[in-house]
């Protein structure tokens, strides 16, 4: 979607206008599912918060600054859905391993990209990504990903550009330390594929 | 890291290779749905006030009404009691 485009589908989202959902929404839905998901590691939490991020769309539409960038803007309040929702999760898990004493109840769950990653290579790439912290997760799915430059990706943070680059070559080296770290059987590691 | 150094990186470039999972295309279009809804929704309430501003609007009568139908039955309520004492 071109710069110009987006600024008259803006236009056209502040005057009310529904059809101008249609084009950002075919645009944007697949791509910020595909962060949520990898970032969440399970689709049904990605579903409930993309479905709140394109309401949060609907009912800020009136509001956006007519310069505003559709990409930075849903990924900003995706990412701060999932801030939210782990706040709100570690809260219930807090309380429940109250009530039931010290039984874990934080036992990370496969991703369900890990389920359908295609090749092993892909499969190890998912692996070590979902196990990741989620702060170089997120900096790693938006830039590798969902495709934003650092400056945009930064904006999505709410860091600086300094400290996004910063993140992101620390979040590289963890993922490639890991990789290099846990070889599949019989199976090359990153460095051999890739050089 | 510059944009540059990512573009060439074998690390970041796994990551393009990575499936593109799709969401469920049913939820995708319940949530199209409810979004176009509330748009129109939206658009329909912004027309509404259009109505309501006009002078003989009902929604500028009623509390008019209200209060004068209250003010009569203080009224009468205040002239019967001083009726009752003998004023």
């Amino acid at each position: 979607m071109d710069r110009e485009t987006e600024l008259a589908l803006v236009q056209r989202l502040r005057e009310g206008d529904p059809a101008a959902f249609d084009p950002v929404y075919d645009e944007f839905h697949g791509r910020l599912y595909n962060f949520l998901a990898r970032l969440a590691r399970r689709r049904d939490v990605a579903e409930d918060l993309l479905e709140e991020t394109w309401v949060r769309l609907v009912a800020s539409a009136r509001r956006l600054r007519p310069d505003t960038r559709l990409g930075p803007w849903l990924f900003t309040v995706a990412r701060n859905l999932y801030v939210s929702y782990c706040r709100s999760r570690l809260l219930d898990e807090s309380l429940s391993a109250d009530l039931i004493g010290l039984w874990p109840v934080t036992a990370r769950q496969p991703s369900p990209f890990e389920e359908v990653a295609a090749s092993e290579l892909e499969r190890r790439v998912e692996c070590t990504l979902a196990a990741l912290p989620a702060i170089y997760r997120e900096v790693l799915l938006l830039v590798g990903v969902a495709e934003f430059s650092p400056a945009e990706a930064a904006v999505v943070c709410g860091v600086t550009p300094e400290a996004l680059r910063q993140r992101l070559s620390r979040a590289r080296a963890m993922l490639a330390r890991e990789l290099e770290a846990t070889p599949g059987h019989g199976i090359p590691s990153l460095s051999e594929v890739m050089t | 890291m510059t944009t540059d150094d990512i573009r060439e990186d074998p690390v970041m470039e796994a990551f393009a290779r990575l499936p593109v999972i799709e969401p469920d295309p049913r939820r995708a279009e319940r949530v199209r749905a409810r979004c176009h809804g509330a748009m129109g929704q939206r658009r329909r309430a912004e027309k509404l006030p259009a109505r309501a501003t006009s002078p003989f609007s009902w929604r500028r009568l009623e509390p008019a009404l209200l209060a004068g139908v209250c003010a009569v039955y203080l009224f009468e309520v205040l002239r019967r009691a001083l009726l009752l004492y003998g004023f």
